[in-house]
């Protein structure tokens, strides 16, 4: 007779625990290991950042967005028509930017205040300050 | 004040009007798809008469604005009326909307350069002013449907950008000259 069947039991069971474990365990690593891998060529530096703006109801949210050189500016039309985020002479210009599309600005390098309108709607108004 | 006079003189020639009183009573939502529907053919045909009359270029960017958004909104209150099985539907507002259009259209076919833009921006201002309170007063409290009543609210940020935007080409093409090429800020 056993005297202690149970604790040689739970013994077995945690081995097993562990053995099911130990690929997952495997697993985990490898994909984190393999995603840091992939990400590291493209990452953007460390300051660059990603500010979103959304196009709604003939407005850009926010209107004033503050960021640095290199950082990406990301605008989403959620509108019902097309828009534009477009600078005066020097700056930037989107063209059209559908309804449900996405277009990017990476920050130009000359810092200061780039207001900017929709050449569609010229009564939207909005500013983004690189600094 | 030149421009309040000859608004409301455009008012009292074409009895165009959407206005709340015109309503004996709340529109069902078949008739508001149907006004919509209606008002938009409106402006999308005077801009398409502007685009082929006009050589002043705020006015054309700004009928072409108005064909290219009325068609939108258009395709929009289409897409939702088709997506709630609602047919659109006339009424006597929409029947009044595009006899009064049939008036306009007429008289902006024997208008030439400066007298036709003038007119053009000028019934547009006006429309847009009506258009966007019809939809505030009338259209959006009537609307039974949520999905209808919510696609007006967002519809009337953009009515009330042209009205905005007519109001600056009524002021350029009284001074004569662009104000809409200045600096945005």
């Amino acid at each position: 007779m056993n005297m202690y069947p149970h604790n040689e039991s739970t013994g077995v069971r945690g081995l097993q625990r562990y053995a099911l474990l130990l690929p997952v365990l495997l697993l985990t690593i490898a994909l984190l290991a393999d995603q840091s891998r992939l990400a590291a060529p493209d990452a953007p530096p460390a300051s660059a950042a990603v500010q979103t703006i959304e196009i709604k109801q003939l407005k850009f949210l926010p209107p004033v967005v503050t960021v640095h050189p290199g950082d990406k500016v990301q605008w989403t039309n959620n509108d019902i028509v097309p828009h534009t985020a477009t600078t005066g002479d020097k700056g930037f210009d989107s063209g059209s930017i559908g309804v449900g599309e996405t277009w990017t600005l990476t920050a130009p390098a000359k810092k200061g205040d780039y207001f900017y309108t929709c050449t569609f709607h010229p009564n939207m108004k909005a500013k983004v300050v690189v600094q | 004040m030149k421009i309040q006079v000859i608004a409301a003189a455009i008012v009292l020639v074409t009895g165009l009007s959407l206005a709340p009183r015109s309503y004996a009573q709340a529109p069902t939502d078949p008739q508001i798809v149907g006004i919509v529907l209606a008002a938009d053919d409106i402006d999308i045909n005077y801009g398409k008469i502007a685009l082929s009359k006009s050589k002043n270029k705020d006015v054309r960017a700004f009928a072409q604005q108005m064909v290219t958004d009325h068609s939108a909104v258009q395709k929009s209150v289409r897409d939702l009326a088709a997506k709630l099985g609602v047919t659109p539907q006339d009424s006597d507002t929409s029947k009044s909307l595009n006899s009064k259009a049939e008036e306009i259209t007429t008289k902006l076919n024997t208008l030439k350069g400066k007298a036709f833009d003038k007119f053009y921006i000028d019934n547009e201002v006006v429309y847009h002013k009506q258009v966007t309170d019809a939809v505030a007063a009338v259209l959006i409290p009537s609307a039974q449907n949520a999905e209808l009543k919510s696609a007006l609210e967002g519809a009337q940020p953009l009515f009330l950008g042209h009205l905005e935007h007519s109001q600056k080409v009524q002021a350029s093409v009284e001074k004569g000259k662009s104000a809409m090429t200045a600096k945005a800020y």
